[in-house]
This record gives structure tokens, sequence and C-alpha cells, in this order.
């Protein structure tokens, strides 16, 4: 934990946390879409960053956009969060269509944000391969 | 969002609390990452499972207790009531949780661990999440009584 590597996280995380901030408050609606926009982004990155590091996981790089940026635009408190509250509310809507709102929700966040980081991932294994 | 009470386009003040507790999130995770390193891919990866868990209960707790005070800090403190929630949950906690590195470590583990391990990260880091959301709730309700049911909407995270 050097001081360098500390820069560069904060300097990536004072990005990343206000853009996620910004594009959640635009995309506000029935279901948090802002949340789901900045979550499969980070994770697409991250992925692509991590498959190009490689073995050499502690380089400014990955500290700046990974630990930082992409740590920071990402966020899994948000989305467990939105998912309890697609569930608790409001209650105009029947409690079953509820759970259901709030299980596809929180299905496709997962299914999505990892298939994403999984094809940045290969895509970038491969091109270093050829 | 569904209330009058927080603007649809964010202010100057609003971004900078956000940018600024979101430092304090990430390196506070960085830290973590740093003493509890996930160095072998198919390794349940400790440190992010207890980062955002973790996360989600002190978040849960934040909301209610800030949500709870809102009403009183409009009347005395209400810059206060407006940055509370943005530097807290979109800053402090938004930063500290992270979803990106949970899912290259999702990846990680269907790669180079099992397949069935990586869906029990991830099946159990969502639900011990939202359980852990509801508890901290459920804590802060004790600590500061229940939040306005019209203040309970999370777009703002």
């Amino acid at each position: 934990m050097t001081p360098l590597a500390v820069l560069l996280v904060a300097l990536g995380a004072a990005v990343g946390a206000p853009v996620r901030f910004l594009v959640e408050r635009r995309l506000a609606g029935a279901y948090p879409w802002g949340t789901f926009v900045v979550n499969v982004v980070g994770s697409a990155v991250l992925g692509g960053l991590v498959a190009a590091a490689g073995t050499s996981s502690a380089t400014p790089v990955v500290a700046l956009v990974g630990a930082g940026f992409c740590g920071a635009l990402t966020t899994f408190g948000g989305y467990a969060a939105q998912v309890l509250d697609l569930a608790s509310g409001p209650h105009e809507i029947a409690r079953g269509q509820r759970l259901v709102r709030s299980a596809f929700y929180a299905t496709l966040s997962v299914v999505v944000c990892v298939a994403a980081a999984a094809a940045t991932y290969v895509t970038v294994v491969s091109l270093g391969a050829s | 969002m569904t209330t009058a009470t927080r603007t649809a386009l964010a202010r100057p003040d609003e971004v900078a609390v956000v940018a600024l507790g979101g430092v304090l999130g990430a390196l506070a995770r960085y830290a973590v990452s740093v003493l509890v390193p996930h160095a072998d891919p198919a390794a349940w990866p400790w440190g992010t499972f207890v980062v955002n868990l973790l996360g989600c209960l002190v978040l849960g707790l934040a909301l209610d207790v800030v949500d709870a005070r809102h009403g009183v800090w409009s009347a005395t403190r209400p810059r206060r009531a407006r940055l509370a929630r943005p530097f807290l949950a979109a800053g402090v906690l938004g930063g500290f949780t992270t979803f990106s590195t949970f899912s290259v470590e999702a990846v990680g583990l269907a790669r180079e661990g099992s397949p069935g391990l990586a869906v029990l990260y991830a099946a159990a880091s969502v639900i011990l999440g939202v359980l852990a959301i509801a508890v901290g709730r459920r804590l802060g309700a004790v600590l500061a009584g229940p939040a306005p049911a019209d203040l309970r909407r999370d777009e703002d995270l």
C-alpha cells in the first residue's frame, strides 16, 4: 500500500463515485437502471483490465482504473438496497408482483455484469495470445 | 425520484460530497484488499465478500438513520438534511462496496475453481447482502426510529 497507490485509488474514486451518482439521477425510474448501467460498465472495464494486467496486478493503472474508478463507479450496497426496495414498495403494486420485479432486477444485474466481465476478460486474453 | 424533497439534477455540493465520500470508502476497501489479498482466483474471495456484506449492513443502518432524521434536519440543519444521504450512501458506502470486483472474481472462480463455487459466491453475496441491508435498516429503526415511507426509495445510491 504505497503512497502512490493510495493517491491513484483516491483519484479514480473521486471520478467514479460522482459519475455513478449523476448517471443514477439521470436514469432513475421504475427500475434503478442507472445503477444497472454503471455496474455493467464497471464490470466490463475491470474484466478487460484484469486480463491485460495478468499476474502483475499491482500496477498503477490497476490502482487508478481498477480499485479506484471501477470500484467506486460500481456499487454492491446500492444494488442490494434497491433489490430490497423493489420488493418493499410501492404498495400500489401487489406483493407478488413486487417480488417478481425485485428478483428480476437482482438476477439480471448479476447475470449481465458477470457476463460483461467474462466477455471483456476472454476478449483481452485472446487478443494477447494472438 | 419519487419525492419532491430531492431534485432530479444534482447540485455541485452534492456531487462534491459524493466524490469525497467515494474516496474515503474506496480507500477503506483498498486497505482491506491489501490486508486480505485475493491472489488465487480459485479461492473464495473473502476480502470483497466481507467488504460488500459489511457495507450493506452499514448502508442499511445509514439510510434509515438519515431518512428518519431528515424531517428534523430540514428544519434546523438544511445543508445536513440535503447532503448527509449523498455523502454516506452514494459516497462512502457506494465507494466502499463494489460490483466490478465481485463480477470479475465470480468469473475467476468459474474459470479457475468451479462453476458451482462461482454460482455459490454470487448467490451468497446477493442473498446475504439484501439480508444485511434489511438488518441494517432494522438496527437504524431501533436507534433513530423508522424512516418515513416516502423517503424510502433507493434510486439515489
